[in-house]
């Protein structure tokens, strides 16, 4: 428990990262350090399908690999996902303010 | 005649025949009245039970009597009457004569007797409705009502067209007038016989056929009686039986008995159609991928597995995943609690009642009451926000039934996100450990920089591409750019060569490195990329890693190396030199700390790196402090007081978190990794003990450890070492402890040790004088030790010196250099325990550290308390050179892998120093001064990084620049040894 919440704290004291989001399996977001909802609830919704959309295209490739890390880099943000069975983990961070 | 004239008053109602009416000619027997038996001349025709139980309908004998009395002349209707029996044929069948139609009155047919013979034929059933209505009374016949309509009117049409038949049935009209009036008015309006003629429209008329069924009419029925033998009736009985029998017996002999037959029809069978619903159907389809399948039957393995394990079976179905859940993998998000079926189950009553089960309530079932209902609370909100934004989940209050605990894998993909970011905040500098110079606006540079920084020991083959290396890629067309290095750059992927720090330059400073002899051609084209593969590969042994020459100046280079140089009263040669190198002049920057809340506070007593991933660095912690800066020996008795060490192992992957950590009982005093098993971590600790942890299991204990039975040290352990004899011998771990003995572990059966070697001390020799006063003293201060007064060389307290470190000769694996306590260097060979090969004189205080060469093999270098480094060879027992930057001990020394001319060291005042004798034996060429106390250093084995740690807990990373050689060959390095060491000999005796 300590060590999840140590290691929550640890991600959101790193420089640039903007939110940590915690979404279950049924997209229902556990954990958001958003103040705005709808912010989480547009993460939340979009993310964990692109991950998922990811996860089968690995796997469809070879049934034993599996899904580690998908990073997106956009323009503004780095968003990174980190899909498992029972939830997705994703950290938007703006790289520009950790340069 | 008359017979043919009534049937056109047929069709009536059914009523009983008046018996003696005139005027009915004709009536047909219906068939079900009439009945096969023994006729009784009655002229009633009223039916009749007879006792003999043979049926008897109703038998129109007066009909017949009078159609004999009238027609005698129609044998069809004589009654036979053989000597007073009736002997007449019975017909087989009886129509309903209403029911054929098409009898014309006009003419003389149909006759009474034929159509009577042909209607016997028939059944009547069949020809209910068809309509005859010749000359036939219907009798005692009920037809139905709508057969009585449907003939009526039809025999009203007939009876519009044919006029002349209503003149010939009112000529009837008297006889049947009175049956008429009878039958009842009803009946008036057919009385006009129609003469029935089928025209078209008949022919296409419908024609409606009812069947029904008959009513059920029962001719007789005798109930059986039976009675108890002693009653009164038994005797009636049995005198009734006795009579019918008797009956029977003569009845056959009489002559009213007939024997009769009667023929049955077949049963008509009917084929009857049946129109039911149509039949839906439905086609239902199901995909599953590859890896689906594969998930399924692993997690039923697994399942089964875990049966066989666990006795209970009650838990077995519900530790079963659904095959749903298996393959609900692609649609997990499209709601709809996919997983409750097993998880609803076993949450039981507790929180049933919520619904909706989502996936931790499930998760939560094994816990006790409190928390399922927490978790069930939790799960109604979530129902009500199937899709929403969390409410009350997001509160960050840490409650038992949290959901994030109970997501499987959290802790190992927030560690992945953790390193994830940190990769990205370091970046640069990742960069620059990795000697990657990217492209600051190119991200495909980046993002293969990342890749490489991040994988560590996984990727050589990606790195390896050396096939484009040696393309020599001159920016002829950008002139402010940097291309000194691109010549030796490797033009693949995000590995160009402009530096970063292209921009702050004035101007293209030339120097491509192709001075280089021909003999380096074989190593120079994949240069860049060897020390990656290298990194990766274990087998690699020579030199280690080899830092490049990363010869780019970067921006704030020029600034930092002035500094350094106005700071200190660097000799004028040096200070030339150096300035004629230029922006080529060796120079440091400090990369980062890898340091933790764990970490920090606690001394940095040793560090090692793995041998088979160069990423990971151990670190070995002790809090304990030294009272002073030599005086690690003197607190030998405080060792049972000490606070507890630490390891931790540190990566490039995250550098604000080690990757894992464990706490031992005691400072952790020295370290190492093992070569072939790179699992196996030794540790040496502050109470002599030498343990030796596998790192894969990731448990805080320790596989091995030495104990007072098992040759543990008493004293702190300074350092362990794997000897490296090759991967077909194992690989023994020596150790040397402050109580003299150097001990070689072996871990083929157990922890067996043998000791190499016991220090004993040495006089000295001249005017040095043996610090043999007291031990005491000798520990207090090595050089108060060494400025002691000389005494009488055989007045020992303690026959043993404390060693404090030892290096093993790459030349022979047998040799080695043991440091001492007194400030003596012992060459020892590993075969003979009791003396020394070679002893080495020199240093004045306790030697802390010893180190061969890496290209010299019989050279070796030691760092000493008297604040001096002294360089030694074998056979000279004498030092070669002697390097003093400061006056505070030198804690460690190292040779850097890729230059032979150049060592790092610490100093206890907090100077990380890097010197090369080939400029300078005087002063280090570069230098950081920290605020602590530095204890140990090591040259990372592939890069051009040096890593220092001490008192504060922080390991600190600096780059290097312009230092290492790495394109020599061993020769060159030789060579350049040599050359500086003669050059200096010969300068310092001159000097002398």
């Amino acid at each position: 428990m300590s060590d999840i919440e140590s290691t929550l704290t640890r991600i959101q004291g790193h420089k640039g990262v903007i939110g940590v989001i915690v979404v279950n399996n049924q997209g229902v977001p556990l954990r958001s350090t958003f103040e705005h909802d709808a912010m989480t609830k547009q993460y939340a919704d979009l993310i964990p399908s692109l991950a998922d959309l990811a996860r089968n295209l690995v796997r469809d490739l070879d049934p034993q690999n599996d899904l580690e890390f998908l990073r997106i880099r956009s323009h503004k943000h780095e968003i990174m996902v980190a899909a498992k069975d029972d939830f997705v983990l994703l950290v938007i961070q703006d790289p520009a303010a950790s340069a | 005649m008359s017979d043919q004239k009534t049937p056109t008053k047929t069709g009536l109602p059914p009523r009983p025949t008046v018996p003696g009416q005139q005027g009915a000619g004709y009536r047909p027997r219906q068939s079900s009245q009439w009945s096969p038996g023994a006729p009784r001349a009655s002229t009633t025709g009223q039916p009749r039970l007879s006792m003999s139980g043979a049926t008897r309908g109703s038998f129109r004998k007066s009909t017949r009597q009078s159609n004999r009395s009238q027609g005698g002349a129609e044998t069809e209707r004589l009654q036979v009457v053989i000597d007073g029996v009736d002997r007449t044929p019975k017909p087989l069948l009886s129509l309903n004569p209403t029911v054929l139609k098409g009898v014309q009155n006009d003419t003389t047919t149909p006759n009474s007797e034929s159509s009577e013979f042909f209607m016997d034929r028939m059944s009547t059933a069949a020809f209910t409705k068809a309509g005859w209505y010749s000359n036939a009374d219907s009798g005692s016949h009920t037809p139905k009502s709508e057969t009585d309509y449907d003939y009526e009117t039809e025999k009203k049409d007939r009876e519009r067209k044919a006029a002349e038949d209503a003149a010939m049935a009112a000529s009837y009209g008297d006889e049947g007038g009175g049956n008429e009036s009878a039958r009842g008015p009803v009946r008036e309006d057919e009385q006009p016989p129609a003469p029935v003629l089928l025209s078209e429209r008949d022919l296409e008329r419908s024609v409606y056929l009812t069947l029904h069924e008959t009513e059920t009419i029962f001719i007789w029925q005798a109930a059986g009686v039976t009675v108890a033998m002693d009653t009164e009736e038994a005797k009636a009985v049995e005198e009734a039986n006795r009579r019918y029998a008797n009956l029977l017996h003569t009845k056959q002999a009489t002559d009213k008995y007939v024997d009769a037959e009667a023929q049955t029809l077949v049963a008509l069978t009917k084929s009857r159609d049946v129109q039911s619903a149509v039949l839906v159907t439905r086609s239902a389809a199901v995909q599953a991928t590859a890896w689906d399948i594969s998930d399924t039957f692993r997690a039923l393995d697994e399942a089964a597995a875990d049966a066989e394990d666990d006795p209970r079976g009650g838990t077995v179905s519900s530790s079963l995943p659904p095959i749903s859940q298996m393959a609900g993998g692609v649609a997990k998000y499209t709601g709809g609690p996919k997983q409750s079926g097993g998880d609803a189950s076993a949450r039981g009553t507790t929180a049933g009642g919520l619904g909706r089960t989502s996936m931790f309530t499930g998760g939560t079932s094994f816990m006790s009451g409190p928390g399922n209902q927490a978790s069930g609370h939790m799960s109604g909100l979530s129902s009500n926000l199937p899709n929403g934004v969390p409410v009350e989940q997001t509160a960050p209050a840490p409650e038992p039934a949290d959901p994030l605990h109970v997501l499987a894998g959290l802790p190992e993909a927030l560690m992945l996100m953790d390193n994830a970011i940190n990769q990205n905040n370091y970046l640069q500098q990742l960069l620059l450990y990795r000697d990657i110079q990217p492209l600051p606006g190119i991200r495909s540079s980046v993002a293969n920089a990342m890749r490489g920084a991040v994988s560590g020991g996984g990727g050589g083959a990606g790195l390896g591409d050396d096939a484009d290396s040696d393309v020599l890629s001159h920016t002829g067309g950008a002139p402010g750019r940097d291309t000194r290095p691109l010549s030796a750059a490797p033009s693949d992927g995000g590995r160009s060569h402009h530096s970063e720090s292209a921009a702050t330059r004035s101007g293209p400073h030339i120097q491509p490195r192709l001075s280089n002899p021909p003999g380096q051609l074989s190593r120079q084209p994949s240069e860049r990329s060897i020390p990656y593969s290298r990194g990766m590969s274990l087998r690699d042994g020579h030199g280690g890693g080899d830092a490049r020459p990363a010869r780019h100046s970067h921006g704030g280079g020029g600034g930092g190396y002035a500094a350094s140089v106005a700071e200190s009263n660097w000799p004028e040669e040096l200070l030339q030199e150096l300035a004629d190198l230029g922006d080529d002049a060796p120079r440091m920057e400090h990369l980062w700390d890898w340091v933790c809340p764990m970490t920090a506070g606690k001394n940095v007593a040793c560090m090692g790196w793995n041998k088979i991933n160069p990423d990971l660095l151990a670190v070995g912690y002790g809090s304990y402090s030294f009272p002073s800066g030599n005086a690690q020996t003197g607190a030998d008795g405080a060792a049972s007081s000490e606070p507890k060490g630490l390891v931790a192992f540190w990566s490039l992957k995250n550098l604000q978190h080690p990757l894992w950590s464990f706490e031992v009982k005691a400072a952790v005093t020295a370290l190492d990794f093992s070569t072939y098993s790179p699992n196996l971590l030794a540790i040496g600790l502050y109470d002599g003990t030498v343990a030796i942890y596998d790192i894969k299991s990731r448990q805080g204990t320790p596989s091995m450890e030495s104990d007072v039975h098992s040759g543990k040290h008493s004293d702190p352990v300074w350092k362990v070492k794997w000897l490296d004899h090759g991967p077909e011998r194992d690989e023994p771990l020596v150790s040397i402890s402050t109580d003299g003995r150097v001990t070689q572990w072996s871990i083929a059966k157990g922890l067996e040790f043998s000791d190499l070697m016991k220090l004993k001390r040495m006089a000295r020799r001249g005017a040095g004088g043996p610090p043999s006063t007291s031990a005491a003293t000798a520990k207090e201060n090595g050089a108060k030790a060494a400025a002691a007064v000389p005494e009488q060389q055989d007045a020992f307290i303690s026959r043993l010196t404390s060693g404090m470190a030892f290096d093993f000769s790459s030349r022979d694996e047998r040799i080695y250099v043991a440091a001492t306590e007194d400030g003596w260097l012992h060459k020892c060979s590993t075969s003979y325990s009791e003396q020394y090969l070679e002893s080495y004189r020199g240093h004045m205080g306790p030697v802390y550290q010893v180190q061969f060469s890496p290209f010299k093999r019989d050279m070796f270098i030691s760092a000493s308390g008297d604040w001096t480094i002294r360089m030694w060879q074998e056979g000279r027992d004498m030092p070669l050179l002697t390097f003093q930057a400061s006056t505070t001990e030198v804690n460690d020394v190292q040779w850097c892998p890729t230059n032979s001319t150049v060592f790092g060291s610490v100093t206890a005042n907090g100077r990380l120093e890097i010197w090369d004798f080939s400029l300078s034996t005087v002063k280090p060429v570069m230098h950081q001064k920290t605020t602590m106390k530095l204890s140990c250093l090591l040259f990372a084995p592939s890069y051009p990084v040096v890593v220092c740690g001490g008192e504060d807990g922080a390991v600190k990373a600096y780059r290097i620049f312009n230092v290492s050689h790495e394109y020599d060959t061993l020769q060159e390095q030789l060579e350049r040894l040599d050359e500086c060491i003669r050059a200096n000999v010969m300068k310092s005796q001159a000097a002398a």
